[in-house]
C-alpha cells in the first residue's frame, strides 16, 4: 500500500500518473463489489457471481474437467439460453446479455464474455477505435459513448473526473492535481487505500461517475512565475545583503527559462504520452487502450489555438490512433459543460482546458488483486 | 527406701502423671473446637423434657421447689439467660465444649425434678440449696428457649468454624495465599490469615468483610505465589477437603463451593480481561500438553506472571451457577459480578478498550465494539471447548481471523470517525452491543447457510453505503471490510487444478480447503456483522 503522504507529492508528470494509477487500483477493487451497470440484470449478475464465488467449485465444473461431458456442447447450450446472465460465469454468458453493441455482432454469433476477456474475440479492443463516431458523440454531449457493462458505467460508481492545472514554478512548468470527483463508493475506497483527501463527491455534476476523464486547465497568461529564489534574492538586494547560500543565476540558463510558455507544448506531449501509457498498462482492465480521445476546449485563448499547440495535439492523436477535437468554449454543448463541470468561472477568458478521455473499460471477471 | 515405699512412690507418680494427662486433655478439649452434634430437635426435646418434669415437680411433689424463689430475681435471670441463648445459640448448640451446659445439665436437672415429682427424692423446705436448684432450672429453661429462638438452625457457623480451623489455618504452611480479583477488575494478593470468610445474610453467600465492605468469598481464589509466578492452588485445597469426614465436608460445602466458583471466575476473568485483549491466538492452542496459559498481570504496581488454565465450565453454566447474571449482559460485567449499570463504562473496560488513552469522544464506540467483540470471542471459545469437529475448527479459524482484524480496526482512526455519529454521544449507545446469544444465533445461521448470510450482509452493507450520507471515513470502513472479505473468498478459491492421478489421495487437502473456505466466509460474516451493527444501529437503521 502506498504511503498516506503520496497525494502531497502529486505534482509533475509522475505525480499525475501516480494519481491515475491509484484511481485505477480503486476502480479494480470497487468493480469487485458493485455492478458497473444500473440495470437489474447487471446487479443480478454481480450477485450471482459473488454467490458462485462463495460456493466455490461445484460438481458441474468437475464433470466438465473429467471429460465425461463435452464442454463445447454445454457452453453452446448456455450461450443460446435466453437468460444466461443468471449463471454469472463469463464462459457461459452471452455478450448480448452485457449490452454489447459492437458493429460486427450479428444474430448468429454465440460469443461469451470470456471470449472478449481472453482476446479470442477482439471486439472490445476494436470497439473503441471508431474515431469519427466517438468524436461526433462527444460533440453532441456524450462523454462516454458506450453502453455495454464493460465501458458504459451507467451505475455512475466507477467513473471519475480528474482535474489538474498547469502552473509555473521556478521557471518550470508543472502539472498539479487539484481535485478528483467520484462516486462516494470510489471516494471511500480511495480514502481507505491511500488516505486520499482530494477526492470529492459532487452530485451537481451531471452523470458524474459514468466516464473517466482528466481535465488539465491551461492558463498560459494568468499563471505567474513563483520563483522563491528570485523573491528571496530581491529582498536581499533591497537590503544590500548577500547570501553565500544563494547560487548566482546563470544568465544563459535564466534566459532559457524566461519564456516558460515555450515549454508548454513539449510538456503537454510528455504528459499525454505518460498518461496514455500509464492507462494502457495500469488501467482498470488488461484491455485498456489508454486514452480514447482528446478535446481542447479554449475560451478565446490565443496560445492554445496557435498552430504550434494544435499541431502537437493533432500529431499525438494521429500517432496513437485516437480522436482529437478542438472546440471553442462557447460552441460546446451545454450537456458537455454540465458533465465536465464547466462554467464561465472555471474556464475564464484566455484559458483552455484539455480533456483526456480515458478508456473506461473494466473486467467483469473476478480475479485476485494485490 | 523400702520396696513398698518405692511402689507407693511409683503409684503416686503414675496417678500424678495420669491426672496431669487428663487435665491437659481436658484443657486441650476446652481450647479446641469440636462439633457437639446437637441439632434443633435435640435441644427441643431437652427443653420439653425439662418443662414436663418441672410441671410435674410443681404439681405432684410434696414440696414445690420454686415456691421460695424471688420473682424479681427469677425474671432477671430468665431474661438474661434468654438473650444469651438467643445471641449465642450457634456457639452453645454446636460447640462441644458447651454440651455440658445445654444438654447434660438439663437432663440431669430434669431427672432430679422427676424424682422429686414421684416422691423418690425428698428435699426439706429448709434446705439452703433448694433456691440454687430452682434458679438453675429457670436459667436452663430460659437458655434453651433462647437458643431455640435464635439462629441455631443455621449450620453455616459450623462450616465457618471447621473451615477456619481445618482448611484456612493450614494454607500459610503450604505457601498458599488468596488472589483477590475484585469487582473492578483489580488484582491483589491476600494472606489467608487476613481473611475470615463467613456466611453473610445480606449477600446470602460466604463473604469476607474488608474495609467495611462485604466481598463474596468467590472473588478470592487460593494460589501459589513463587518467583513472581502465580498459579492455582485449587487442587491442593480440594485435597484438604477430601481428607475430612463426610459430615464436616457437608458442613463446609458452601466454602468448598465458593472456592470452586472463585477458581472458575478467575479463569473467565483471565480469559476475558487479559487473554482476549492481549493474546487471543493463545486460546486456539488448546490441548492437554499446554493446559495453562501464562499472562502478565499487574498486581500492586508490580508485573507478575499468572499461569491459569482456561475455563472448563461452559459460559452458560458459569453464568447460571456463579455469575447469576442476565445472558444479555456484557461479559465483563457478568464475570466481575459488578453492580454497575450496563450503560456505564467500567474503568477496566476503559483501560482495555481505550489503551489507557481516555479520549472522551471515542469512549462509547470503543466500549461498544469491545463488548461485541468479547461476546463473539466467548462464543467462539465455547465452540472450541466442544468436542472437536468442524464447528471447533471453524471457530478456531474465526478467532484467528477476527482477532487480527479487530486489532487493526481499533488501531485505526475509523472508530474515531464512527464515534462522530450522533447516537454515540448518548450513554444508551453502550447498550447496543451484540450479546452472546445474538452472536450464537448468527453463528448458527452462518454454519447452516454461510453463503446466503454472507450475501445478505454484503447487500445490507452496500445499501447502507448507498442510502446514507455517511462521512467518507465511515463509508471507507464499510467498503474496506467488504473488499477484504470478498478478496479473501477469491483467494480461497484460487488454487491450482488437481491432477487426475493425485485426486484419490487428496482427500485431506480437499477437506482442509473446505474448512478454510468456510472459515473465511464465517469470519467475514462476523466482521461484517460487527461493522453493520455498529453503524446501522447508530445511524437510524436496524438489524
Amino acid at each position: 500500500m502506498s504511503s498516506p503522504k503520496i497525494y502531497e507529492q502529486l505534482e509533475g508528470i509522475s505525480g499525475f500518473s501516480k494519481s491515475l494509477e491509484n484511481l485505477s487500483d480503486c476502480i479494480k477493487e470497487l468493480s469487485l463489489l458493485v455492478a458497473p451497470d444500473a440495470s437489474a440484470e447487471c446487479n443480478e449478475f454481480k450477485k450471482n457471481q459473488l454467490h458462485n464465488l462463495l460456493l466455490g467449485e461445484n460438481a458441474e465444473s468437475n464433470s466438465l474437467h473429467d471429460g465425461s461431458i463435452d464442454p463445447y456442447k454445454v457452453y453452446d447450450s448456455f450461450l443460446k439460453s435466453p437468460s444466461s446472465s443468471v449463471y454469472s460465469h463469463l464462459g457461459i454468458t452471452n455478450v448480448r446479455d452485457i449490452g454489447c453493441h459492437f458493429d460486427e455482432l450479428s444474430d448468429g454469433d454465440e460469443v461469451s464474455i470470456l471470449d472478449l476477456h481472453t482476446h479470442k474475440i477482439d471486439w472490445c479492443i476494436n470497439c473503441s477505435t471508431d474515431k469519427k463516431s466517438n468524436k461526433e458523440s462527444f460533440k453532441k454531449g456524450s462523454v462516454n459513448m458506450f453502453s455495454c457493462w464493460r465501458r458504459g458505467h451507467s451505475s455512475g460508481k466507477l467513473g471519475f473526473l480528474h482535474r489538474s492545472e498547469l502552473s509555473f514554478r521556478n521557471g518550470n512548468i508543472i502539472v498539479k492535481v487539484s481535485d478528483i470527483f467520484t462516486s462516494k463508493e470510489l471516494q471511500a475506497i480511495a480514502y481507505s487505500k491511500f488516505k486520499q483527501n482530494n477526492v470529492r463527491v459532487d452530485e451537481s455534476i451531471l452523470d458524474n461517475g459514468t466516464s473517466m476523464v482528466c481535465l488539465i486547465h491551461i492558463k498560459s497568461k494568468r499563471n505567474k512565475e513563483t520563483d522563491r529564489a528570485s523573491e528571496i534574492k530581491g529582498l536581499l538586494n533591497q537590503q544590500l545583503l548577500v547570501s553565500k547560500n544563494m547560487s548566482l543565476a546563470n544568465p544563459g540558463n535564466r534566459k532559457a527559462k524566461d519564456e516558460p510558455k515555450d515549454q508548454i507544448p513539449q510538456y503537454i506531449v510528455k504528459l499525454l504520452n505518460s498518461v496514455h501509457n500509464k492507462w494502457h498498462l495500469d488501467g482498470p482492465s488488461n484491455d485498456s487502450k489508454g486514452l480514447l480521445g482528446i478535446a481542447l476546449i479554449h475560451n478565446e485563448d490565443k496560445y492554445t489555438t496557435s498552430p504550434v499547440f494544435q499541431n502537437i495535439l493533432d500529431s499525438f492523436a494521429r500517432k496513437n490512433n485516437i480522436w482529437y477535437l478542438d472546440s471553442p468554449f462557447m460552441g460546446l454543448s451545454n450537456i458537455i459543460k454540465q458533465k465536465l463541470n464547466f462554467s464561465e468561472s472555471s474556464v475564464p477568458t484566455d484559458t483552455s482546458v484539455l480533456c483526456l478521455i480515458a478508456d473506461p473499460i473494466i473486467d467483469l471477471g473476478v480475479t485476485y488483486i494485490e | 527406701m523400702t520396696d513398698e515405699d518405692e511402689k507407693a512412690e511409683t503409684i503416686i507418680a503414675q496417678i500424678f502423671h495420669f491426672g496431669r494427662n487428663r487435665v491437659s486433655v481436658v484443657l486441650y478439649n476446652l481450647r479446641s473446637f469440636s462439633a457437639s452434634g446437637l441439632g434443633t430437635f435435640s435441644i427441643f426435646l431437652t427443653l420439653s423434657f425439662l418443662l414436663v418434669t418441672t410441671t410435674l415437680s410443681i404439681s405432684q411433689s410434696i414440696f414445690n421447689p420454686f415456691s421460695n424463689l424471688s420473682l424479681l430475681y427469677s425474671v432477671i435471670f430468665s431474661v438474661i439467660a434468654t438473650f444469651f441463648g438467643h445471641y449465642h445459640g450457634i456457639h452453645l448448640s454446636q460447640d462441644g465444649r458447651w454440651k455440658l451446659i445445654v444438654f447434660f445439665a438439663p437432663i440431669f436437672f430434669g431427672i432430679l425434678l422427676f424424682l422429686l415429682a414421684i416422691g423418690i427424692l425428698e428435699i426439706a423446705p429448709s434446705n439452703q440449696f433448694i433456691g440454687v436448684f430452682g434458679y438453675s432450672v429457670i436459667l436452663q429453661i430460659s437458655l434453651l428457649a433462647g437458643i431455640l429462638s435464635g439462629e441455631m438452625e443455621n449450620a453455616n457457623w459450623l462450616g465457618h468454624a471447621l473451615f477456619m480451623r481445618h482448611i484456612n489455618s493450614k494454607l500459610p504452611g503450604m505457601g498458599i495465599k488468596y488472589l483477590h480479583w475484585d469487582s473492578e477488575g483489580k488484582l491483589s494478593l491476600v494472606e489467608s490469615r487476613d481473611l475470615n470468610p463467613r456466611w453473610s445474610e445480606s449477600v446470602k453467600t460466604i463473604a469476607c468483610r474488608i474495609a467495611d465492605k462485604e466481598i463474596p468469598f468467590s472473588h478470592f481464589t487460593p494460589v501459589f505465589y513463587e518467583n513472581k509466578k502465580i498459579s492455582s492452588a485449587q487442587f491442593e485445597v480440594s485435597r484438604l477437603f477430601e481428607n475430612l469426614t463426610v459430615t464436616w465436608k457437608d458442613a463446609m460445602s458452601k466454602y468448598q463451593q465458593s472456592i470452586k466458583h472463585g477458581e472458575v471466575r478467575t479463569s473467565w476473568l483471565n480469559l476475558v480481561q487479559i487473554t482476549i485483549p492481549t493474546n487471543p491466538l493463545s486460546i486456539t492452542v488448546q490441548n492437554s500438553k499446554i493446559p495453562v496459559k501464562s499472562q502478565r498481570v499487574k498486581i500492586d504496581d508490580e508485573y507478575l506472571i499468572l499461569a491459569w488454565p482456561l475455563p472448563n465450565l461452559s459460559w452458560y453454566e458459569s453464568n447460571r451457577t456463579i455469575f447469576k447474571s442476565n445472558l444479555d449482559a456484557p461479559a465483563l460485567h457478568s464475570i466481575l459480578m459488578t453492580e454497575s449499570d450496563y450503560d456505564s463504562i467500567l474503568d477496566i473496560e476503559r483501560e482495555i478498550a481505550m489503551f489507557g488513552n481516555p479520549d472522551l469522544a471515542n469512549q462509547n464506540v470503543r466500549a461498544n465494539v469491545f463488548r461485541s467483540y468479547t461476546n463473539l470471542m466467548l462464543l467462539l471459545f465455547g465452540n472450541l471447548s466442544q468436542s472437536g469437529g468442524n464447528r471447533s475448527e471453524l471457530s478456531k479459524f474465526c478467532i484467528r481471523s477476527t482477532s487480527k482484524w479487530y486489532k487493526s480496526l481499533i488501531s485505526e482512526d475509523t472508530l474515531f470517525e464512527i464515534s462522530k455519529l450522533n447516537a454515540f454521544s448518548e450513554h444508551k449507545s453502550l447498550l447496543n452491543y451484540i450479546a452472546i446469544d445474538e452472536w450464537s444465533l448468527k453463528f448458527n445461521d452462518a454454519i447452516t447457510d454461510p453463503t446466503s448470510l454472507f450475501l445478505s450482509l454484503h447487500d445490507k452493507l452496500l445499501n447502507l453505503i448507498a442510502e446514507n450520507n455517511h462521512p467518507k471515513e465511515i463509508t471507507a470502513c464499510m467498503q474496506s471490510v467488504l473488499y477484504s472479505c470478498t478478496k479473501e473468498v477469491i483467494i480461497s478459491n484460487s488454487r491450482s487444478p488437481i491432477e487426475k492421478s493425485t485426486q484419490k489421495s487428496s482427500y485431506g487437502s480437499r477437506r482442509e480447503f473446505g474448512v478454510n473456505r468456510k472459515g473465511i466466509i464465517l469470519s467475514s460474516i462476523c466482521k461484517m456483522n460487527l461493522i453493520y451493527s455498529l453503524i446501522s444501529t447508530h445511524s437510524g437503521g436496524g438489524n
